[in-house]
């Protein structure tokens, strides 16, 4: 892969009407800045309720382990995902649908190690409504999650765009704007696996 | 017409590998440091490796300055109810 700085022209996006600031990635920061504040919202509610009764007992289940390895796929997944930028960016067709499929294996894997997660707290009696600190988890990792899941989708949706050529080195915004969502979801990632998992 | 710089591949790679080392790094400062050290070495880790994720795989440092403002703002709110949940509930 070209190891060269490379450029692109922001003429591909929606003209706004700052220099340099295209419609559609001004949206989508917009949108990000949206979520700040929704997953605040609930990491908010998550500290609230850790300490109360039953809290201490859960989180003392939290396997760091598994989670540590599961921070390391969706870490790995932002690497694809910045690399098919880099792919598509140098005219590299090829290279840019291999990574999309790595990070849908990644993101995969990384959701199917969370319900697996899940499914555990099931059997040692954790659940959604089983006390105030478990609702939380449970409601602030599942939005995640969810998070992961479209992330995914909306991954296949930009590879099958690319297998059928729908991308050029000056026509990429569409792989850029799943960046940007991607890398977001990878950012609350980190600071739930801190605050939840590590400063139990 | 303008035209936006991207970080080399190599950076890219190194980040990638700053980030996995953090990780493994945060993992093990949990589980030996004392309770307030490691709220506030941990809380600085999980900043440094998100700053990061944003800067370099988010292309800000690279994009237009303006764009950061959508991410300092929210950030300053977030931060802001954080420290008062936190104060409020006594949580650490």
């Amino acid at each position: 892969m070209s190891d060269a700085a490379s450029t692109h022209e922001p003429a591909m996006d929606q003209s706004g009407s700052m220099p340099g600031i295209g419609n559609r990635k001004l949206g989508m920061w917009l949108f990000l800045a949206s979520e700040i504040l929704f997953f605040t919202g609930l990491i908010g509610m998550f500290l609230a309720y850790r300490g109360r009764p039953g809290g201490t007992d859960f989180l003392a289940h939290l396997d760091i382990p598994l989670t540590s390895l599961n921070t390391f796929w969706l870490l790995a997944s932002s690497f694809t995902v910045v690399m098919s930028i880099a792919a598509v960016q140098s005219g590299q067709q090829n290279l840019l649908k291999v990574w999309l499929l790595a990070t849908i294996i990644l993101g995969t894997t990384f959701v199917s190690i969370q319900a697996y997660e899940y499914s555990r707290f099931g059997t040692e009696g954790f659940g959604l409504a089983t006390n105030a600190a478990t609702g939380a988890f449970f409601v602030l990792t599942g939005f995640h999650g969810m998070h992961v899941i479209i992330g995914v989708l909306w991954c296949v949706g930009v590879l099958n765009r690319a297998l059928r050529g729908g991308f050029s080195q000056n026509n990429y915004l569409g792989v850029e704007l799943f960046g940007l969502y991607w890398h977001f979801v990878d950012v609350v990632w980190i600071i739930l696996f801190t605050v939840i998992y590590l400063l139990r | 017409m303008e035209t936006t710089k991207h970080a080399k591949t190599s950076t890219y790679v190194i980040v990638f590998v700053a980030l996995a080392i953090v990780t493994g790094v945060e993992v093990f400062l949990g589980q030996n440091l004392p309770g307030a050290a490691k709220l506030i070495v941990l809380l600085a880790l999980a900043l440094v490796k998100a700053l990061l994720v944003a800067m370099i795989f988010m292309h800000l440092k690279y994009d237009s300055k303006t764009y950061r403002w959508f991410l300092i703002f929210p950030i300053f709110m977030a931060l802001l109810l954080t420290v008062i949940v936190i104060i409020h509930y006594s949580t650490f």
